[in-house]
């Protein structure tokens, strides 16, 4: 517990066990007979028995592929992660285009354009290579709206035993430099640190050699302390700022990229060269030949092994990264990743001494080394009992499992274990949680679409209603003889409250009853039952569905209610529509009546059309009243009205507005025709 | 996973920490037995088989490996403790049942080690104390012989009464007419909290130190505790009149203060997790065992303090990081 207020390192001092590798040059593999890729987000482009290229792109998607070498595809197969390239090289090393293309001389890159660049790094398959393997345009893309002050690029390498970093700063960092200023020019960052820890000598001198003419880039020297290269600490220690739980450091203006990434990115650039080798520390006390040692991608651990002397008696634990938070590799025949900087095949004496886990007694020691300032002693107990929200109020998800709490633990639990297992278990309910929402989602939208489905179908009934009462109506108008001019207009008017005692001598009625036998519908007895009168009546029907659904539409919530909203506003329009109908239809049926015979039996039903119309839709007044008009110029003038609204409306308003249009144009022809 | 491997490894185990513990307890258990006779061994005695009787069973019901955890140490500390928070040459039965009182009832019954809520020894002594009030608030002024602590320790014989008085703390307690002053002049009371029991009180303190000094406890807590309970005794010390109730210094040395500060207090299992909470975990108890001492009828308030702030140990957990949620 002894530092005990607020730190602003967290951490702890730990051998650094990288002697062995430290000083050596990047030795380079003989090019492998075999290689495996892994393929993650990416769908392949290759087909079993092509032949690829070296550099030739062989998957496209969120992380591009390339084949590190030419050969023949042996085999493709599905993985949980994606998918398994096996390529058989031919040992001829032959570049897709002969020689890497360049068009970008060294420092040419900065005329290019972000996206030409961006292009550019996504073709390369340029992933972040410090661990997480993020592909960095996604990572560039998701900062481009925030401003950046800082780029951190992380030198820090600070897991024991491993020296890639180091090793690559050595040797390269001129082209180190050149991909950092791409970076900058990537995300507009006015300040570049580069942090390093202060037991770098040699690729200190290296970086200071390198920046002398970039004064713009800074070389922060810091403690030799693990986990000094987490983001979260760098960022801490370079900037002051502090991440608050669920921010990115872009959130607080940083971006960090790590230093081979860095290179890569110069490698693509500058070279136009993909992602397809990287450098990789092989070290532990079971190797003979400790080295770091550029590698292709998808070369197997087996051939690495081999090439270092490795002795597999000895080993007691091969693990994929370094040791606090390598992986164990239980698979030699597995191939070297993107995001893979070391091969750890530790010895017995190396072994962490099989201690057994013994009860926690929260003595601290692990919250004093946290880099995330978590309290890992509470996140054991909360894991154990599978407490949710105590884990989430303690940030389990900001632990970056760099181990340093087992490292201090007395009673030696593996804790990144039990945290692992915790943070699968977050991700599980989540996933649940998530799927919940989407079924409900989808159970609205399904609702939602039912509803516009149910409206246009009523919608298309009632068009047809329309039409068919259309029809009966103009030819029982054209038919009757004076005598029943009053009865026919009732009808006409009111076709729902005609009585059946007239339907017997009604030519309207019958063609009604006509009309609802061919739909189906029994010919009910209207005096006796009111409802299927009224739903017989095309607008009382329209009126009735609008009731129900504004009523529907209280209960509603979200897209459903949009929906039905629409469809209410849809179908309002078509009753106005109807009720102009209704109320030409009249005026039509009138003036034909007249021209056939009595002008008072006329005068008589042109009143009553009005008034009907008064009630129907008051809107429609002045239209009415022009019915007293020239029938033909009104009905010239209703068609323009109708066809200028033709335009403004869809769906099923539109095919009611067509048909009755249509109809209306046959009548004008037909005027014409008596006329004439 | 990482633990598959990593070479590194805590510089001391658990079991260890319990060992620098006990080890730390040593000076005081030296100065008693120098000053009082061989009555605390006795009490270290008995607790200790009971201790470790008690926990053997439990881990026999429970079902784990009992040597494994026997080697924890942890039922060895909480023998300790107990041993030196009674009275020199304790009956046995009340060694006894408070051993198995801390053991069973306080510890295993939460879980075993890491799970209890309350510190072991002070429930065990609270038990007690509220059980047998009159056997433990007498202390010895002097030292009696091997037969005489072995008779007494066995229930054989009681204290000759010119052995024996009432602590110091209770006796200002009690003070309605003397002041201050006049009561120092008795022997009893030696410099500065009673004669021997200051050395006893030093010892603690030796041994807190060498904690500190091993990396096992943080000086902060027991500086939090002493300033916890030196405010309100700084605040209601009158200067010495025949109500008060003593200086900020004498409530810093006399009773358990200092054993509670170094050993009692730094329980890390019955303290709070977060450091800020720690603190206020540690200031907390000073002002109860003040208040405790200044107005129950129980001269010492350390035992009732310490499992009274164990209750609210998560509480204060809770708003340190609701406050820092809130800051953050």
């Amino acid at each position: 517990m002894s530092p005990f207020f607020q730190r602003m390192v967290a951490g702890l001092k730990l051998p650094a066990s990288k002697s062995t590798t430290r000083d050596q040059a990047i030795a380079t593999l003989p090019l492998p007979s075999f290689l495996s890729l892994a393929i993650n987000a990416a769908e392949p482009l290759v087909k079993v028995g092509d032949h690829v290229l070296k550099g030739q792109k062989i998957a496209e998607g969120r992380i591009c592929a390339h084949a590190p070498s030419s050969g023949t595809v042996r085999a493709i197969s599905n993985t949980d992660e994606g998918y398994l390239l096996s390529l058989d090289c031919d040992g001829q090393d032959t570049w897709i285009d002969s020689e890497p293309v360049s068009s970008f001389t060294d420092w040419d890159f900065k005329n290019a354009s972000t996206r030409e660049l961006l292009i550019r790094l996504h073709d390369a398959g340029i992933i972040g290579m410090g661990g997480a393997g993020f592909p960095l345009t996604e990572k560039l893309l998701s900062a481009r709206n925030k401003p950046i002050e800082t780029l951190i690029i992380n030198a820090a390498e600070c897991e024991p035993m491993v020296t890639s970093d180091e090793a690559l700063i050595c040797e390269k960092a001129y082209e180190i430099i050149q991909g950092i200023k791409i970076l900058q020019q990537l995300s507009q960052a006015a300040n570049v640190v580069i942090a390093i820890e202060d037991d770098k000598t040699a690729a200190i001198a290296a970086f200071n050699a390198a920046l002398i003419n970039h004064n713009a880039i800074r070389l922060q020297i810091i403690e030799t302390r693990y986990p000094s290269g987490s983001e979260t600490q760098l960022i801490t220690m370079l900037t002051g700022k502090r991440l608050n739980a669920g921010q990115l450091p872009a959130d607080v203006g940083v971006l960090s990229h790590n230093v081979a990434t860095a290179f890569a990115t110069y490698q693509a650039i500058v070279l136009g060269r993909p992602l397809i080798s990287r450098v990789i520390t092989v070290a532990g006390s079971a190797i003979g030949k400790p080295c770091n040692m550029e590698v292709l991608i998808g070369t197997l651990i087996d051939t690495i092994l081999n090439a270092c002397s490795f002795n597999a008696d000895q080993c007691k634990s091969l693990l994929n990264g370094g040791p606090l938070t390598g992986s164990v590799i239980h698979d030699t025949s597995q191939g070297v990743r993107k995001t893979q900087h070391a091969v750890i095949a530790a010895g017995v004496h190396q072994l962490r001494r099989q201690m057994p886990e013994t009860a926690c007694i929260r003595c601290g020691h692990c919250s004093d080394v946290c880099p995330e300032n978590l309290l890992p002693q509470q996140l054991l107990a909360f894991g154990k009992s599978d407490n949710i929200a105590a884990l989430t109020q303690h940030r389990l998800t900001d632990c970056i499992e760099c181990a340093a709490c087992e490292v201090v633990c007395p009673s030696h639990i593996p804790l990144v274990d039990y945290y692992s297992a915790s943070k699968a278990l977050l991700a599980e309910l989540k996933q649940e949680q998530e799927k919940a929402q989407w079924a409900q989602a989808r159970f609205e939208r399904q609702q939602a679409r039912k509803a516009v489905l149910e409206a246009e179908k009523e919608a298309k009934r009632l068009a047809r209603t329309q039409a068919l009462l259309d029809k009966s109506a103009i030819s029982a108008a054209a038919s009757v003889s004076t005598e029943n001019i009053k009865q026919s207009t009732t009808a006409a008017t009111e076709p729902a409250q005609v009585t059946s005692t007239a339907v017997a001598d009604d030519p309207v009625a019958k063609a009604l009853a006509a009309a609802r036998a061919k739909r189906g519908e029994p010919a009910t007895d209207n005096t006796n039952s009111s409802q299927p009168i009224a739903k017989n009546d095309p607008a009382e029907l329209l009126k009735d569905r609008i009731h129900t659904l504004t009523t529907k539409l209280a209960t509603l919530e979200g897209p459903a209610k949009e929906v039905v909203e629409r469809s209410i506003a849809a179908m309002q329009e078509q009753l106005a529509t109807m009720q102009e109908q209704f109320a030409a239809l009249q005026t039509e049926t009138l003036s034909q009546a007249v021209e056939v015979d009595d002008p008072v039996a006329a005068a008589l039903a042109r009143a009553k059309a009005k008034r009907a119309s008064d009630a129907q839709a008051p809107v429609l007044n002045k239209e009415a009243e022009t019915a007293n008009l020239d029938e033909k110029a009104l009905l010239q003038k209703r068609i323009d009205t109708l066809q200028a609204k033709l335009e403004t409306v869809e769906g099923p308003a539109h095919d009611v507005i067509a048909r009755s249009l249509a109809t209306m144009q046959q009548q004008l022809l037909d005027l014409d025709k008596a006329q004439s | 996973m990482s633990s598959a491997m990593n070479p590194f490894i805590a510089k001391r185990s658990s079991a260890q920490i319990m060992q620098q513990v006990m080890l730390a307890l040593m000076p005081a258990l030296f100065t008693l037995t120098v000053l009082f006779g061989i009555g605390s061994l006795l009490n270290v005695f008995w607790t200790l088989c009971a201790a470790l009787l008690a926990e053997a069973l439990a881990l026999h019901l429970r079902k784990v490996s009992i040597l494994a955890h026997l080697k924890d140490g942890s039922a060895i500390v909480t023998a300790l403790l107990l041993a030196l928070a009674l009275p020199p040459a304790t009956p046995w039965w009340i060694c006894i049942s408070a051993a198995f009182f801390a053991i069973l009832i306080s510890k295993q019954a939460y879980g075993g080690l890491g799970q209890n809520l309350f510190n072991p020894a002070m429930a065990g002594y609270a038990m007690v104390l509220v059980s047998v009030p009159s056997y433990l608030l007498y202390f010895p002024t002097d030292a009696n012989t091997v037969s005489e602590a072995v008779q007494l320790s066995l229930g054989l014989a009681s204290w000759p009464d010119h052995y024996t008085s009432a602590t110091v703390l209770s006796v200002v307690q009690q003070n309605q007419s003397l002041m201050l002053d006049q009561l120092w002049q008795s022997e009893l009371f030696g410099k500065i909290a009673g004669a021997h029991y200051e050395w006893v009180a030093a010892a603690f303190l030796l041994g807190g130190i060498y904690l500190i000094v091993q990396g096992i406890i943080s000086w902060h807590i027991p500086v939090a505790f002493f300033v916890g309970l030196s405010v309100p005794a700084f605040f209601f010390y009158d200067g010495g009149s025949s109500v008060s109730s003593g200086s900020a210094l004498f409530h810093c040395v006399a009773g358990g203060s200092m054993m509670a500060a170094f050993f009692i207090l730094t329980d890390p299992v019955t303290n709070c997790a977060d450091r800020h909470a720690k603190l206020a975990f540690a200031a907390f108890s000073g002002v109860v065992v003040f208040f405790i001492r200044e107005y129950s009828s129980y001269p010492d308030g350390i035992a009732f303090a310490v499992l009274l702030v164990n209750t609210a140990a998560p509480l204060i957990d809770k708003i340190a990081l609701t406050i820092k949620a809130h800051k953050a």
